[in-house]
């Protein structure tokens, strides 16, 4: 009964140094070559998927108030101008997606999707046993691919993991902020986990 | 005499390999424990998996005991902020440990905690005992 689990962690942070009474800061964020959130920030912006409220906007160390700033597509707007020099930085907050590690035993599947650029790892979902609650999944995105190179190595990454260790463990799969796990290597720019 | 070791070798790797461990919480209010969930002792194998909840929570899942479908059970633990990783680490070595069946997680009532960093956990059951 030992068990196996695997790690994965998002990318969820941005910092600038402002400019004379700069407002406006745009979020590398959601593409597929995106350099700073594998969230997709207009999500944020709309509610459809997580809120306003899970994303913190500091300058100089100190956190913005909610109802100081705006958001719109992927650019975060300040009340208050900042002054030259100022470092201001967008993070998401951590929360349920961003960070999670899922039992072996729930393991479904790796497969590609409808694209040449993404493979989907499925888990029978934590949360919930419904039937029609869906699956616990990890979305990957790399360069587009003409041969299986990086979904096969995807594929051979996660069987490698899930029978890593006879006395059970945690394998850490891929942490995007620290730029380490097993997938690390393999190209990978963005990484959408989605908890049912 | 050499088969009876050989044999009590084998059950006790048996045990190590194919037993359950079997998680301990509690969460005290003020005075007898006179409140849903404030102890709870869930097994290893309806555990289903974790995530990071908060900057300083991190939520273990459980397959609820009466098989509801949704919401499962869950123990949500406080913690150092941004530790979630090491957590994780630590709730898997509990799991998977191997010198007793029975292993304290959080206990506040004790002030027992065996996770680096935690500090209290609240209970949530599916169903109600």
């Amino acid at each position: 009964m030992k068990t196996n689990f695997l790690y994965f962690r998002e990318l969820g942070f941005q910092s600038y140094i402002a400019t004379s009474g700069q407002t406006a800061f745009v979020i590398d964020d959601g593409g597929a070559s995106a350099l700073n959130f594998d969230e997709d920030f207009s999500d944020h912006s709309t509610g459809n998927d997580l809120v306003e409220t899970d994303i913190i906007v500091t300058v100089d160390g100190s956190v913005i108030a909610t109802g100081d700033r705006s958001f719109a597509g992927n650019t975060v707007t300040l009340a208050t101008g900042a002054t030259t020099g100022d470092v201001v930085t967008i993070a998401l907050t951590l929360k349920k997606g961003t960070e999670a590690m899922l039992s072996a035993d729930r393991f479904l599947g790796v497969e590609t999707n409808a694209s040449a650029t993404q493979t989907v790892i499925s888990f029978k979902a934590m949360t919930s046993n419904a039937a029609g609650a869906g699956d616990d999944t990890i979305t990957l995105t790399y360069p587009s691919e003409t041969n299986m190179v990086t979904s096969k190595a995807i594929a051979t990454a996660i069987d490698a993991a899930l029978n890593s260790n006879d006395n059970g463990g945690i394998i850490n799969m891929l942490d995007r902020p620290n730029g380490s796990g097993l997938l690390s290597g393999l190209g990978i720019t963005r990484s959408v986990i989605s908890l049912v | 005499m050499v088969n009876i070791y050989i044999l009590s070798l084998q059950l006790h790797q048996y045990h190590k390999e194919m037993a359950n461990n079997y998680l301990y919480f509690s969460n005290p209010n003020s005075g007898a424990p006179d409140g849903a969930a404030e102890l709870a002792l869930y097994s290893t194998s309806m555990f289903s998996g974790a995530f990071a909840a908060s900057s300083t929570t991190t939520t273990l899942n459980f397959q609820a005991r009466d098989a509801a479908t949704a919401p499962v059970d869950t123990v949500v633990l406080t913690h150092t902020a941004d530790t979630h990783k090491v957590v994780m680490d630590e709730l898997t070595r509990i799991i998977n440990a191997t010198n007793n069946p029975f292993q304290v997680v959080s206990d506040k009532e004790n002030s027992i905690f065996n996770i680096t960093g935690v500090t209290a956990c609240a209970i949530t059951t599916a169903d109600t005992p």
